[in-house]
């Protein structure tokens, strides 16, 4: 009896030893594997989601470079489209270098009118509205009060794009020129932002 | 050393359970050290270990290791400073309480003295240690070991034994022997009647002694007859013939004191060789059993300078105080874990190597994946990297379009909305002068500022009513396009009239009709692919 009872005894604790080197095994296993994940494997799995993100997206650019490729012909008529849209556009908001011209017609237009311009001035403050840049000017004129609103209708009337924002109208007292007014016009002239936006030539085929 | 039988034995209920330990000084220094096993009904005292060693140092070392809850020392009245005078009285253990301060003064103990007391069914045993040797003993047992200590009297432990593991039918003097002097303390049935001691002077005999206290006792109390006396400390097989001798035509037993009589301690725990000695001469050891066992019952009579709450009335059933403590507990079964796993991976060395071969072979087959993933996604950019740079050109095409179209459309809007108020200030101007119109000789403007929608018009008139009629006439429902007229006058004599006022202009403006050639465009069909 024991006998019996010894060698149950160390039946139990093999097995127990068993069980026991079993658990250690997992838990050396899981911590080698946790380890080697804090220490390294992290590291190179967010790398890993890093680089595979870049593919992604390089993968999606083109994608729709190709479905732009594909459509180029289309893209070019419409390029050229706008091109002509452009031309249309030019005679009410001209480039920089055409605004002294438009200046020249106001000013020709007010001696159409029997006007006196005693003053033209242009800000060189250019205000930068948007797709617009704004050139506030001011004129000074010397007229009959009628002629002197029939000018400033002219304003509107102009196949540029201009503005008025202030008239201030004064009786004018020098008894030659009686039954006249000196008025100072306010308005701003308008032209084409400049932005490196335009089409070039392309070797695209 | 004392807890490592308990830690072989691998009982975890055993060890988790508080040792406690006691020493009695006499020709050799006894220490036992007990303990509790079993559980609830169950519970029993055991003796852990029997140690016997000629120094406190040797005593020391052996218990350096041990993890002891509490430490008792026995003493016995040579303890005491002056060894004639007894420290333990017998009393009558009813109002003791209240006559202490009686009996102190009636037995001329003073406030130098550390008193307590113990009460078993009748009567109490009153005892006293000078406090200067309280102090003395209390330091050396704090030397001797860290855990808190008590100090106990030999009486009262060899007492509290007897009635554990004796019948108490009948009248017994228990005498114990040491090295210096004899004391007997004589239990009537259940209780003390009474105690005394001598000194052993040069060549006395013992056994003498013992005959000399004990007619002492038959003087005092007359009508009580001794029937057994059971010898205890460091008696000798000698002594116990020379008593047996003495006695025998006398009724009288005499026998050594024997710990284990009822079977109440148990000794499970003690390796053969000390059962064998408590066997043999388990009599030495009756003092410091006697001390550990009131002590896991939490009872006793603390001299000691730094005095324990302890129950001070004998219990017919014994009580085992077990407190638990979590930590030790813990500390315990972590040790006990630690084992069984050291010696798990002792025996399982090849499942662990192997385990560390397959932890290893997933890291580096995790090592390899990771790499080739690495590798293959960098192909793929080094592919689309070529493919890109060989659609560039559309994509800046088509980028260069989306601007174009934008700036394009912002444009035409911009125009627009200029167009809306081109005509404000000659429409507001034009319905000014229809105002002044027939009234054109009569009132002159000599100012007139437009901004927006606001005016400020200065001027005169021939008189006052003709400034009037004017601002009426702006004022009238038919030209009431100018609101907020606030007008000042510098007339005062109705003939000649200043006048100034501002307004605001809330009628129609007629937008510029001037028709732009194009519209702005929607998104094309190229942009609407790309969008996808």
């Amino acid at each position: 009896m024991e006998n019996n009872d010894v060698i149950a005894q160390q039946n139990r604790e093999k097995y127990q030893n068993i069980l026991i080197g079993l658990i250690l095994s997992v838990v050396l296993i899981t911590g080698i594997k946790y380890v080697s994940d804090y220490y390294y494997f992290d590291d190179v799995q967010t790398t890993i989601t890093t680089k595979e993100g870049k593919l992604a997206n390089l993968r999606n650019e083109n994608q729709h470079s190709i479905e732009i490729k594909a459509n180029f012909q289309k893209l070019e008529i419409d390029s050229a489209q706008i091109e002509e849209d452009y031309k249309k556009l030019s005679p009410f908001i001209p480039e920089d270098e055409e605004v002294q011209a438009i200046l020249n017609d106001i000013y020709k237009a007010a001696v159409e009118r029997n006007l006196r311009v005693t003053l033209f001035s242009q800000s060189e403050k250019i205000l930068h509205q948007g797709a617009l840049n704004e050139i506030p000017c001011k004129a000074s004129i010397l007229g009959s009060e009628d002629q002197l609103r029939r000018y400033l209708q002219d304003f509107a009337r102009s196949k540029r794009i201009l503005q008025l924002h202030k008239v201030k109208i004064t009786e004018e007292k020098d008894p030659r020129y009686a039954g006249n007014v000196d008025a100072d016009i306010f308005f701003s002239a308008y032209s084409s932002a400049k932005a490196d936006t335009t089409t070039k030539p392309s070797n695209t085929k | 050393m004392l807890g490592n039988n308990t830690k072989e034995k691998g009982n975890i209920t055993k060890m988790a359970n508080p040792i406690f330990a006691a020493i009695n000084s006499g020709t050799t220094i006894n220490v036992a050290t007990m303990t509790t096993i079993g559980k609830g009904d169950e519970l029993q005292p055991a003796i852990t270990n029997l140690l016997s060693t000629r120094s406190l140092d040797q005593a020391k070392s052996k218990l350096v290791e041990s993890k002891v809850k509490n430490f008792s020392y026995v003493a016995t009245q040579a303890d005491s400073e002056n060894t004639t005078d007894s420290i333990v009285y017998v009393t009558n253990k009813f109002s003791f309480k209240r006559d202490m301060e009686q009996i102190k003064i009636d037995l001329s103990i003073t406030d130098d003295y550390q008193v307590d007391h113990f009460s078993f069914e009748d009567t109490a045993l009153f005892c006293a240690l000078p406090k200067t040797t309280a102090e003395n003993i209390t330091n050396t047992l704090k030397d001797l070991h860290k855990s808190s200590s008590s100090i106990t009297s030999l009486e009262v432990v060899t007492v509290f034994l007897y009635r554990r593991v004796y019948d108490a039918n009948n009248c017994t003097a228990i005498v114990n022997f040491t090295d210096a002097q004899v004391s007997v303390v004589v239990v009537e049935k259940t209780s003390p009647i009474w105690t005394g001691a001598l000194s052993i002077v040069g060549n006395d005999d013992p056994v003498s002694v013992v005959l000399k206290l004990l007619s002492e006792f038959k003087s005092s109390i007359p009508n009580v007859s001794i029937e057994r006396v059971l010898l205890c400390g460091d008696a000798t097989r000698t002594y116990l013939d020379s008593l047996v001798e003495a006695y025998h035509t006398r009724s009288i037993s005499v026998e050594f004191f024997y710990p284990l009589a009822n079977n109440l301690i148990n000794v499970s725990l003690l390796p053969q060789v000390q059962l064998n000695l408590l066997e043999r001469e388990g009599h030495k050891f009756v003092p410091v059993i006697g001390a550990n066992l009131m002590s896991l019952e939490g009872s006793g009579a603390d001299l000691s300078s730094n005095q324990q709450q302890l129950v001070k009335r004998f219990s017919n059933t014994p009580e085992l105080n077990v407190p638990f403590n979590i930590v030790d507990t813990l500390v315990e079964v972590s040790t006990m874990a630690k084992h069984k796993v050291v010696a798990a991976a002792t025996s399982q060395n090849k499942m662990l190597g192997l385990a560390l071969i397959v932890g290893l072979g997933l890291v580096g087959y995790n090592y390899y994946e990771t790499n080739q993933k690495i590798n293959q996604i960098d192909s793929s950019i080094e592919v689309e990297t070529k493919i890109a740079a060989q659609l560039k050109p559309f994509e800046d095409k088509y980028k260069q379009y989306q601007q174009r179209l934008t700036v394009k459309n912002n444009q035409i809007n911009q125009i627009r909305e200029i167009q809306k108020s081109q005509l404000t200030i000659p429409t507001i101007l034009g319905e000014l002068q229809n105002v002044q119109f027939p009234l054109a000789q009569l009132v002159n403007f000599s100012d007139i500022e437009i901004e927006g929608r606001s005016l400020k018009v200065a001027g005169n008139a021939i008189d006052k009513a003709q400034t009037i009629e004017l601002l009426d006439k702006l004022r009238s429902s038919n030209t009431s396009r100018f609101l907020d007229i606030n007008p000042t006058y510098s007339s005062t004599d109705f003939i000649r009239c200043n006048f100034s006022f501002s307004a605001s202009y809330a009628g129609p403006i007629q937008p510029n009709n001037t028709k732009l050639p194009i519209s702005t465009t929607t998104i094309n069909q190229v942009a609407q692919i790309a969008a996808k």
